[in-house]
């Protein structure tokens, strides 16, 4: 996917930056992917993507200028830019990592996953489509697709890293009556998605014609739920920078109870197989598991390596990427939870908030939020009456102090976790 | 361009489409004064899709020296999709040529870096203020050239600018408080004149929302401001009017069209033509030009969004709503979503014996299967006997789209206010604007506390 000659390219474009300037980074990454996508019970469409793309970063006079470019031959403009608009940037005296020798996570590259081909992939559709049907369910939509990627940084001080993943994804929703549910899940290699077929048809079964409902209750939420509300908050707000900046709920709290006693947060970026696993960030840096949360104390926040100076503190190896052309940000791997406050399942009586809708209004300084349920049920030990039409209001920061994980381990893209119970309100 | 792109649309298909662009830009970002983020850079891509014997196939590259590559993936996808019967097709429009250039009225490109940053720390300086925590900023701007090319004829190019500014302010008191504005569309530079009042706003609010209180969570009559009333229309009628839901049979409006879902007072417009808005375009990604349709007509359902092949399906013409970027496979999209304005004035609205009013949007969803629609709102007061009384935080409606319209009992009658946004769907993020008038709404359901 990347031969040894564009290596050699690179290296050759870091020499010349650094020529201009004090120190020169570029971070290169090259992309295909091949993806079906199935509407009601047809194949909508199908898709072979390849993209490539250079980022490029320089530091002059101790301040840090960022371009971007996309071919080779765009290069001298893009480190004109890059020096230009270091002149802007705060001197904040970073250094870009010397050389380290890092040993990749295992199973993230999965050879046989690339042998699948087309027909095999388009093949996962029409099988989602007559498995929903089978159970009874309408097929709305589905997706499976495969990638693969290759990316690597060169700096100038000498600092490297390569990495290749392959990536596997599908999705199922299902309708019954007046319930569409989306079963989803994406792994390194390959797995049988009719498994997603068959839980978004049950789930869409199980939660039909809910009837609205009110009052107090004991709430449990399932890990994709976990998952969600974690990507709005605390995802957000373990950003070291936002704390430096006054603009998270976290800040100033370092040391400080934000939890349950017993719960524990870890960013474990080691976890074999993990969506989010990696030997080193973006930046070089390498990666390690840290408590972010250590028995309900806010223990440490995430940063990349301008954020940690500009807080004046040493980076977690947490600098990411979205694209080439975005700025880098800083984030956590494979979010861990794990705590000896444990509810048994089997003998939970309460509510199952199974989805929410507009959980982005969940206010992400102070944590208050009001999301309407999409689906959900009264629970005890299994999934009864549904509900639908009422909304679980609450903070989600009382709910960390007040959380008691649940006994079904699970794993949902990179959240390592049990379904999470509480004490809360439905209106 | 259309030079490079031409000979690819000689593989044998049934249907090809071809779509490239090109553009440059630069963002900046401050955050709290300091100049967080600057980066410039100029970008391109293509696609091409190709239909053949009733199936879809697309490749995507950002690469232009691998259009082979794409084309000839794109077929083999095509033939690869030929399973389940497939029974794709695409309703006959007109097949254009044309060329459109919209001028800014300020070139970005007149205008250096260095300007630009001192321009915004000007802005950045009235947005302080006591109990301001943080501010930010964030600025681009980009000049775009857009190709379309398909089997049929069709030759569109299209120049254009883009640019937003946004701003955020986050008080501190007993706890954080945010507030946000933001200005845009098919402009250049002129995006940031006369933004600092805006800005400066988003502080004010954020600092009276450090002593606003939170209202029960309960129904309520509700006075909506035009930023949520643009959200209704997108969120709870616009995605429900969009046909590739209808085809899903994941939409509440399937089958509803002709029928009355709203009060009389209910217009609702889907206008991609509106000069300059941020969701304006001339022709869609299909080459199908940009039109005004009304999705609710006097509380009827008048129209569904399509594209060609929803049309196709559903025996209808496209009424230009097939939107994506270069890389993406095109889907139904909106444009600018509004409710068309009425006759009460704001004194009216508050004629509510106890209710509530909001306005500034925090983001919404809808679930189209269900018909449940949530958005959050900015800030709000409380109406006690046609008086806004007490200010309130933290807000949010729900209710469902078929109920929710029959609500509607007043309409402010000042002209329509749009606010830019992006909407997403199915992974992909596309420019679009809402907005409208306010309305009055008896009895929905309000998320406080």
């Amino acid at each position: 996917m990347c031969g040894g000659s564009e290596l050699e390219d690179l290296e050759e474009l870091v020499k010349k930056a650094a020529m201009k300037a004090d120190q020169a980074e570029i971070f290169y990454l090259v992309k295909t992917s091949t993806s079906f996508r199935g509407i009601a019970d047809k194949i909508n469409f199908s898709r072979s993507s390849f993209s490539k793309g250079y980022a490029l970063r320089v530091i002059k006079d101790g301040k840090m200028g960022v371009s971007y470019f996309y071919n080779p031959s765009e290069f001298d403009r893009a480190l004109n830019t890059a020096i230009y608009a270091s002149r802007f940037a705060e001197k904040l005296g970073i250094q870009f990592p010397l050389k380290k020798a890092f040993t990749e996570v295992k199973g993230v590259y999965d050879k046989k996953l690339l042998k699948k081909d087309e027909n095999e992939l388009s093949d996962c559709i029409v099988q989602m489509i007559d498995t929903v049907k089978r159970k009874g369910a309408m097929p709305i939509r589905c997706g499976a697709g495969r990638n693969e990627s290759f990316f690597c940084m060169l700096n100038s001080e000498g600092g490297e890293f390569k990495s290749k993943r392959t990536g596997f994804s599908a999705h199922s929703t299902a309708r019954f009556k007046d319930t569409a549910q989306t079963s989803d899940k994406s792994s390194h290699s390959f797995f049988n998605p009719v498994e997603l077929a068959e839980k978004s048809a049950d789930l869409a079964l199980a939660f039909a014609e809910g009837k609205p409902t009110s009052g107090e209750f004991d709430i449990v939420i399932p890990p994709t739920l976990v998952a969600n509300f974690l990507r709005l908050e605390p995802f957000a707000s373990f950003s070291g920078e936002k704390a430096f900046r006054k603009d998270s709920y976290f800040s100033g709290k370092k040391g400080k109870k934000v939890a349950d006693d017993q719960l524990n947060v870890y960013d474990d970026p080691t976890i074999p197989n993990g969506m989010g696993s990696v030997k080193c960030d973006d930046e070089g840096v390498a990666a390690n598991r840290k408590a972010l949360i250590r028995n309900g104390i806010l223990n440490i926040l995430l940063y990349n390596l301008e954020t940690a100076r500009r807080a004046k503190t040493k980076t977690t190896g947490s600098g990411f990427r979205n694209s080439v052309s975005h700025p880098l940000g800083s984030g956590p791997t494979n979010l861990v939870i794990t705590s000896k406050n444990i509810t048994h399942l089997d003998d939970f009586k309460g509510i199952m908030v199974n989805s929410l809708i507009a959980m982005q209004n969940l206010n992400q300084r102070n944590g208050n939020f009001s999301c309407s349920i999409a689906s959900g049920a009264f629970f005890n030990g299994e999934i009864g009456k549904p509900i639908k039409g009422c909304s679980l209001v609450g903070n989600f920061f009382d709910i960390l102090k007040n959380v008691s994980l649940a006994d079904d381990e699970q794993v949902y893209h990179k959240y390592y976790g049990p379904s999470w119970t509480f004490r809360g309100k439905i209106v | 361009m259309f030079d490079l792109l031409e000979k690819y649309l000689n593989l044998k298909a049934d249907f090809i489409e071809i779509r490239a662009s090109k553009s440059v830009g630069n963002s900046v970002q401050l955050k709290s004064g300091e100049v967080k983020d600057l980066v410039s850079g100029e970008d391109s891509a293509a696609s091409v899709r190709i239909m053949q014997k009733g199936a879809w196939g697309f490749a995507s590259t950002n690469d232009l020296s691998r259009l082979e590559w794409t084309a000839k993936s794109a077929l083999k996808m095509a033939r690869v999709s030929q399973k389940l019967n497939q029974k794709a097709g695409i309703s006959k429009e007109k097949a254009y040529v044309d060329r459109v250039v919209i001028k800014p009225k300020k070139d970005p490109e007149d205008y250096s870096l260095e300007q630009k940053v001192n321009d915004l720390l000007k802005i950045n300086n009235r947005m302080k203020m006591k109990k301001i925590a943080s501010c930010s900023l964030s600025y681009s701007d980009s000049i775009s050239s857009k190709y379309y090319l398909n089997s049929e004829g069709a030759r569109i190019e299209i120049i254009f600018p883009l640019s937003n500014i946004f701003a955020n302010s986050t008080a501190k008191g007993n706890s954080l408080q945010s507030a946000y504005k933001s200005s845009g569309g098919l402009f250049g530079y002129e995006v940031i004149d006369e933004f600092g009042e805006k800005a400066e706003e988003a502080s004010k609010i954020a600092v009276e929302l450090l002593t606003a209180d939170l209202i029960k969570s309960d129904k309520y009559d509700v006075v909506i401001g035009s930023e949520i009333t643009g959200l209704l229309a997108h969120e709870a009628i616009g995605h429900a009017c969009e046909a590739d839901h209808i085809l899903e049979r994941s939409t509440v409006l399937e089958g509803r069209m002709g029928q009355k879902i709203g009060s009389d007072l209910v217009n609702i417009v889907d206008d991609g033509t509106i000069p300059r808005l941020h969701g304006t375009f001339s022709y869609d990604d299909e080459g199908v030009k940009s039109q005004r349709k009304y999705l609710i007509k006097k509380g009827v359902v008048n129209s569904f969004l399509h594209s060609r092949e929803t049309a196709y399906k559903l025996n209808t013409k496209s009424t230009g709503n097939c939107r994506g970027g270069t890389v993406e496979v095109p889907i139904v999209r909106m444009s600018n979503t509004f409710f068309e304005r009425g006759d009460a004035n704001f004194d009216d609205l508050l004629d509510i014996k106890y209710g509530v009013y909001i306005e500034g949007f925090k983001g919404g969803q809808v679930n189209t299967t269900q018909g449940d629609f949530q958005f959050g709102a900015e800030r709000g007061w409380l109406i006690e006997n046609g008086e806004l009384t007490k200010p309130l935080r933290d807000l949010s409606i729900a209710g469902s789209i078929l109920d929710t319209l029959k609500r509607v009992d007043a309409i402010g009658k000042e002209k329509p206010s749009f606010h830019l946004g992006y909407c997403g769907k199915m992974g992909q993020r596309m420019r679009v604007s809402t907005g409208g008038s306010k309305i009055r709404v008896r009895g929905i359901r309000v998320g406080g506390s």
